[in-house]
């Protein structure tokens, strides 16, 4: 123990020297990154929401009324606080008078306020409203993924098939798999060649991805603790080399699952591939409880169904390969200028 | 605003109930009126002077009594519970953050004018003189009982029983807001389930203070699949919450900033272990008295909380260390020590 009382506590044999002088370990880092992107600084409904307030209350209202003395003489205060009454009452004169300057100030701006501004602030919460009402609807219940109970999809058998459709390891860009689930395909895609960023939202099967590389190193993969959708929109355009999605294109609504076309298209270069690996429709009603699968917001398309929005997105060479021994569809497409 | 259940607003009616008791007239007057507390206080322009009369400022967030108090000739003592950097707040809440940016401007203002500044600690007397208060004395928060106060019985049988995963029981209290730090706790849950002790469990006991920041707790929660292992508590009265501290097997605090820690002092009253990470007045308060952290990685939570847990030669030198804690701390008299201080300001203020 330190003459402070700190405890430097020892740190165990096994543990990496960066552990030990407070360096963290990429796991670590991602683990605790993964909460700082639930902060909501930034989207929309903060800016709206922070308008919103600047729109009922100007930052003119807070500097009268926190400091009246501003623009009155330094010496004032002091004056006010002197022995001789002459002073004193010039003080407790100017001390009244900071009090109603103050006070007008904030009446003034309050008023300025709710002449010009009231029909545009009528405005704005009338459609705050409307736009909180669709929100509901699009999600009313708001059933996250860890309560579906799925686990990932088992991909095994399309292991060595995905990395034929890849071809060979590009160098500068990223293949990226969301959802990444225990890691299986980042480590056979990874041992091949290819760089690979996974992306899992539930945290035991990304600590399982982590806990898959390599014990002494950093893990051989880049895993972000995610939504994958809310990651591809991170990505610059045409930098990966090509995109594999899982899981999340069974789990997301409609809308979710074009936005993963859509985004994968975005960032994916010309000529790359994207492979989208789908649940049987059968398969996914037996593996959920009924609750899940009925309140779940969407559920695997259809093959064919797969197949008429990758073509709908703009991509090429769409190609539906069926299962032989598991319960997951293949589609691949390739991405054209 | 004068809150029940609120520490800076126990703390408050605790100093007037001392007051009234020395045969010293006192009286709370607030910005807002809390509709719970409304027969107990004034509004504060509603104050009217009397010779001998000590004005005590209960400093902990913005409000327009500051820059009233700076304009006053009565003898002015910031009492002051520590403001939290907007830093933390700036990525949850803007109009938080605001409100601790005005603190601030409003300390820099006030300090310079009072006749004292009572800090419940020495960092946050440190912040005190950096903000121009040329006068300051160090008193713990008067409103910690001592002894501490009996656990429900109710609520200690249903916590007392072991837990069919038969893992380790954690407690963190303290509101849930940015700087409490409480999703690096559940990181550090999550490795240990992941490595040493896949049954340790965490219940968290705090308001939710910042809604976006606990909404968020949740969700990661979730996310990390321990939604049925972290429990999150609000609204428990004093009795119940000393039958989790009596219940637990470790206090875990890992907050970014803290002016005292009340949470260290109840756990150690309370016979309760701490890992705490080294912030603020944390070691002041905790002088070896438990665990204290100079980098709190989730690995390194996770390796000490274990560690400890794992000793019981340690955990019994802790625990008997954090009893004594509690008597070095001189939190007993607290209260009595700050109505002398308050009182004597009378004395030695400027004549105007």
């Amino acid at each position: 123990m330190t003459e402070d009382g700190t405890t430097e506590h020892p740190v165990a044999d096994d543990e990496s020297a960066a552990s030990e002088q407070g360096t963290m370990r990429p796991d670590e880092r991602e683990l605790l990154s993964a909460f700082d992107r639930l902060r909501p600084q930034g989207s929309l409904r903060w800016g709206f929401e922070d308008a919103m307030r600047r729109v009922a209350n100007p930052d003119t209202v807070l500097v009268a009324g926190a400091a009246p003395w501003t623009g009155l003489p330094a010496d004032l205060w002091e004056r006010g606080r002197s022995a001789r009454i002459g002073q004193r009452f010039v003080g407790d004169v100017a001390g009244v008078l900071a009090e109603i300057l103050a006070t007008d100030a904030r009446a003034t701006a309050d008023a300025a306020v709710a002449t010009a501004n009231v029909a545009a602030w009528d405005a704005l919460r009338y459609l705050a409203a409307r736009v909180e009402l669709l929100e509901a609807r699009v999600d009313p219940v708001g059933f996250e993924i860890v309560e579906q109970s799925l686990p990932p999809p088992d991909v095994s058998e399309w292991v060595d098939a995905v990395g034929a459709w890849l071809g060979p390891p590009d160098p500068l860009a990223d293949v990226i798999v969301g959802e990444s689930g225990g890691g299986e395909l980042l480590r056979a895609l990874g041992g091949a060649g290819h760089r690979v960023q996974g992306t899992e939202p539930r945290g035991p099967y990304a600590w399982r991805s982590f806990a898959g590389s390599d014990e002494d190193g950093p893990p051989s993969a880049a895993i972000v603790l995610g939504e994958v959708l809310d990651h591809l929109r991170t990505l610059a355009d045409r930098t990966a080399a090509g995109v594999v999605l899982a899981g999340c294109v069974d789990r997301l609504d409609l809308a979710g699952k074009i936005g993963l076309i859509d985004q994968a298209m975005r960032i994916t270069k010309v000529d790359g591939v994207i492979v989208v690996l789908t649940l049987d429709q059968s398969a996914w009603d037996e593996a959920l409880s009924i609750p899940a699968r009925d309140l779940a917001p969407g559920r695997p398309l259809h093959p064919r169904t797969w197949e008429l929005l990758l073509h709908r997105a703009g991509m090429v060479d769409v190609l539906w390969h069926r299962p032989t021994s598991g319960a997951v569809h293949a589609l691949v497409a390739t991405v054209k200028a | 605003m004068l809150h029940r259940h609120d520490a800076v607003g126990e703390h408050t009616r605790a100093l007037r109930d001392r007051l009234v008791a020395s045969g010293v007239a006192s009286q709370i007057y607030t910005e807002i009126p809390d509709p719970a507390t409304r027969t107990e206080t004034r509004h504060y322009l509603d104050y009217q002077s009397e010779a001998g009369d000590i004005l005590v400022y209960q400093f902990a967030t913005e409000s327009a009594i500051a820059g009233w108090l700076a304009s006053r000739r009565e003898p002015v003592v910031i009492n002051y519970h520590s403001i939290t950097p907007p830093r933390f707040f700036e990525p949850w809440s803007n109009p938080i953050a605001r409100l601790q940016v005005g603190a601030l401007q409003e300390l820099a203002e006030l300090a310079p004018r009072a006749a004292l500044g009572i800090a419940v600690s020495r960092f946050d007397a440190e912040e005190l003189r950096r903000a121009g208060c040329a006068t300051t004395s160090v008193i713990p928060v008067a409103n910690v009982p001592v002894p501490p106060v009996d656990p429900d019985p109710v609520m200690l049988a249903r916590l007392g029983g072991r837990h069919p995963d038969g893992g380790h029981h954690w407690l963190s209290v303290g509101r849930l807001a940015p700087n409490k730090a409480h999703h690096e706790t559940i990181a550090a849950l999550f490795v240990t389930r992941s490595t040493s002790d896949p049954g340790a469990r965490l219940t968290v006991v705090g308001s939710p203070a910042e809604p976006s920041y606990a909404a968020a707790l949740k969700r990661y929660t979730g996310a990390l699949g321990l939604s049925d292992t972290v429990q999150f508590v609000s609204g428990i009265s004093d009795a119940e919450l000393a039958a989790y501290y009596r219940a637990a097997d470790v206090l875990v605090m890992l907050s970014d900033h803290e002016g005292f820690g009340v949470p260290l002092v109840e756990a150690m009253g309370h016979g309760l272990p701490v890992v705490a990470y080294d912030a603020g007045a944390v070691s002041e308060i905790v002088a070896g008295a438990g665990v204290v952290l100079r980098h709190k990685s989730p690995r390194q939570v996770a390796l000490a909380v274990s560690g400890l847990l794992a000793d019981p030669d340690q955990r019994g030198r802790l625990v008997e260390a954090g009893r004594r804690r509690i008597g070095e701390l001189g939190l007993a008299d607290a209260g009595k020590r700050l109505v002398e201080t308050v009182l004597a300001v009378s004395g030695s203020a400027p004549t105007p």
